[in-house]
């Protein structure tokens, strides 16, 4: 990996496999707490793809639970239940087709979207944009564009789809510029295409949506991926759940593209080339992604990425003293004054680092990235964050 | 199994400190070479002198205060650097090691070392030598007993003594290509600015500031010039003569005794331009360019507080989960 490209997103064309199915899954019980789960949930039990396991938490397999077990991922801990895969698979009886989605009631679709597993918003406020990216957010990752390519039938079914359901007055289909030449089939009554320059930060939402929508309309702007919007149109006109994610694996010195049962171990899945001792496991992008200590992790739907980086690529800064050069004021795509807001918060400033907007940074990483210093930028930004919502919480009750 | 855990991002620009500094003194190497080839061993012995003085008071006074060695970064290096390079060549010897040693301690050290100075290091070493000893920084008589085959007169005192009419005779190209008198680096102006302008192309320093700075000097000399040519001298001269360049470059743009944020930047460097032309027509000194640029320094944390609306990035997915 060169250092000058670590910006640039990938624009490589590596198509999507199937991974073979796992013996068994990890579901995170996430938002129920496990005396919930144990009242609803007995070991033994068995459950079909799609069956609602709690209030608005689906089964991805088919299989017994195991048994339910303690989960640390993303520094909380949670409940998982373990599931051991059938041979046979069977789909809950309760969810159907609806193979002419555009003549019913939008209130019904989002109902059935979400009873395949989609985990939409109950009821959908009136938009005035709605943006549908397939930028990936992070460089290497290589998901959503790859999703359009190898679906642009879909794409193109869920871009009125999505018109329909949100009653947006304007949908927005933003892509790669490197891919400009696929966005030309896009007809212009379905969607307007929007070229953005492949380089990180310009695919996160955060930024993406104040670069499409005016001033005074961010608030009013819908926000989706590729990868949902496929989803959707199979869920509705094939009667499957949504249980399957595609992820990017980059282990060592090869990338592949996989589609993998959602609920399997990462450690299923980098079986083969392995991870060893003092490498680093990163779930979600190289700058914004979570490292895990451990490689029983299961996969969700919001990681499009699986990166293993090599011990000898694996960056170890000393957090010494800022020397005030400003280049992270000037990378920061929010324009904060970053190095102010990490001076006050490195002597519990907190109330000044508030001053100066804090919580208006998305934690992008490029300030930490260009640091001369090595300072880790964005943990004191963390850090002043989750110190003054526990000073607002204080004050508050 | 031990996986290696941290905060994320968990890439990094391969840049650091040393690497910065490090850069900065080859671009200065050029213009010390020059000295060398025009002073003489003279040039040689006020640098290295000052060189090892910065890096060994440096290294002592850290051992003293208890902290860690940080000789390495290259800081200590440059201070000595740019030291030497202010100074005229037959400065006496105890001159130059008080003066290095005032730049690291008082400049740099007793404010918490690198990053945390008010004012520019190299300066406060040299302002306070300058002026507890005006003698030794007299640049006429500092070169009497050279001949190298141009006029040994420091053009801006020719200027301040005579006005426009002494400076006639001199040409901008032979002071562009050094033939001058001045400190020991601050004569060779085109290597100073081709250094300069590589450091720009390379994203060590930013435009902002000596764009500013040569606007501001520019500009305000060009007013005077506009309103009566024989009494004021032409703004290229101005351009061309003293410290401007390396002030321009290598003294005004030091990290952290100037703004960080773009219109401060410019404010910043537009009056060190300003201030610079203010002194050197009025002031007692020939040249101003280092008092404008202390001067400036101290408007820094004003400058900082330039407060800027951050960009909105509000987002509302109509996915559940997401949010």
């Amino acid at each position: 990996m060169k250092t000058n490209d670590h910006l640039t997103l990938s624009q490589e064309d590596i198509a999507i496999i199937d991974a073979p199915e796992p013996a068994e899954v990890l579901i995170p019980l996430i938002g129920f707490n496990s005396n919930q789960a144990r009242l609803n949930l007995r070991v033994g039990n068995y459950l079909e793809t799609g069956h609602e396991i709690l209030p608005g938490l689906y089964s991805t397999v088919t299989g017994t639970i195991k048994s339910i077990d303690p989960l640390m991922m993303r520094d909380e801990e949670f409940s998982a239940l373990r599931i051991e895969l059938d041979e046979k698979e069977q789909l809950d009886p309760e969810i159907k087709a609806e193979p002419d989605f555009l003549k019913k009631d939008p209130a019904e679709i989002l109902k059935s979207l979400n009873r395949a597993n989609l985990g939409f918003r109950d009821n959908l406020e009136p938009l005035e944009t709605m943006i549908i990216s397939a930028v990936e957010q992070d460089p290497l990752s290589l998901v959503q564009q790859q999703i359009w390519r190898e679906n642009k039938y879909l794409t193109l079914e869920g871009l009125s789809l999505i018109k329909y359901l949100t009653s947006a007055r304007k949908v927005i289909f933003a892509i790669p510029q490197n891919l400009s030449e696929l966005g030309t089939e896009i007809p212009g009554d379905v969607a307007e295409v929007f070229p953005v320059k492949p380089q990180y930060p310009n695919g996160l939402p955060e930024i993406l949506i104040p670069d499409i929508c005016r001033t005074g309309q961010v608030g009013k702007c819908g926000f989706m991926n590729v990868e949902k919007l496929t989803a959707a149109v199979v869920a509705l006109k094939e009667g499957k759940p949504f249980v399957h994610k595609v992820v990017t694996v980059v282990e060592k010195n090869q990338k592949k593209n996989i589609r993998v049962r959602m609920g399997t171990l990462v450690k299923d899945i980098c079986q083969k080339t392995g991870i060893d001792a003092n490498d680093k496991l990163i779930l979600g992008g190289p700058f914004r992604g979570y490292s895990g200590y451990h490689t029983i992790i299961p996969v969700g739907d919001d990681i499009d990425l699986i990166y293993i980086q090599d011990s000898s690529q694996v960056v170890l800064n000393e957090n010494k003293s800022c020397i005030s050069c400003g280049k992270c004021v000037r990378v920061c795509p929010v324009k904060l004054d970053v190095n102010l807001i990490c001076r006050f918060s490195e002597f519990s400033m907190f109330e000044k680092c508030q001053e100066l907007d804090v919580f208006d940074c998305i934690e992008c990483g490029l300030c930490a990235y260009y640091c001369p210093s090595g300072r880790s930028l964005v943990q004191f930004i963390k850090l002043a964050k989750s110190e003054l919502k526990k000073i607002q919480g204080e004050t508050e009750s | 199994m031990n996986l290696v855990v941290s905060s994320p991002p968990h890439w990094h620009k391969n840049i650091s400190v040393a690497k910065i500094n490090a850069q900065l003194i080859i671009v200065l190497l050029p213009a010390f070479l020059y000295a060398i080839y025009t002073f003489g061993f003279h040039a040689a012995r006020v640098i290295s002198l000052a060189v090892v003085t910065t890096v060994l008071s440096e290294l002592i006074i850290r051992k003293m205060f208890k902290k860690s060695t940080t000789i390495f970064d290259g800081s200590a290096v440059l201070i000595g650097l740019v030291f030497a390079m202010i100074l005229p060549p037959s400065v006496p010897y105890w001159l130059v090691i008080i003066g290095a040693f005032l730049c690291i301690f008082i400049g740099k050290e007793i404010f918490g070392g690198l990053g945390s100075s008010p004012l520019n290091p190299v300066l406060v070493g040299w302002a306070i030598t300058r002026i507890s000893w005006p003698a030794y920084y007299n640049l006429d008589l500092a070169s009497v007993n050279y001949d190298l085959g141009f006029s040994f007169r420091y053009p801006l005192i020719l200027l301040k003594k005579g006005g426009v009419e002494f400076i006639s005779d001199i040409k901008l190209i032979d002071l562009l290509l050094g033939k001058q008198v001045g400190g020991i680096g601050s004569i060779a102006i085109l290597l100073l600015l081709i250094g300069g302008i590589y450091l720009l192309i390379r994203g060590i320093i930013t435009w902002e500031i000596p764009l500013s700075f040569a606007a501001g000097v520019l500009s305000v000399a060009a007013f005077f010039w506009l309103i009566d040519s024989h009494q004021f001298a032409n703004p290229l001269f101005h351009l061309l003569t003293g410290n401007l360049m390396l002030g321009i470059f290598f003294l005004s743009t030091d990290f952290a005794s100037s703004p960080f944020n773009k219109w401060g930047m410019i404010i910043f460097g537009f009056g060190c331009g300003f201030l610079t032309m203010i002194l050197r027509i009025w002031s007692i000194y020939p040249d101003g360019v280092f008092f404008a640029i202390l001067i400036m320094n101290l408007f820094t944390p004003l400058l900082d507080n330039i407060k800027k609306r951050p960009r909105p990035t509000a987002i509302y997915y109509i996915d559940r989960r997401v949010t």
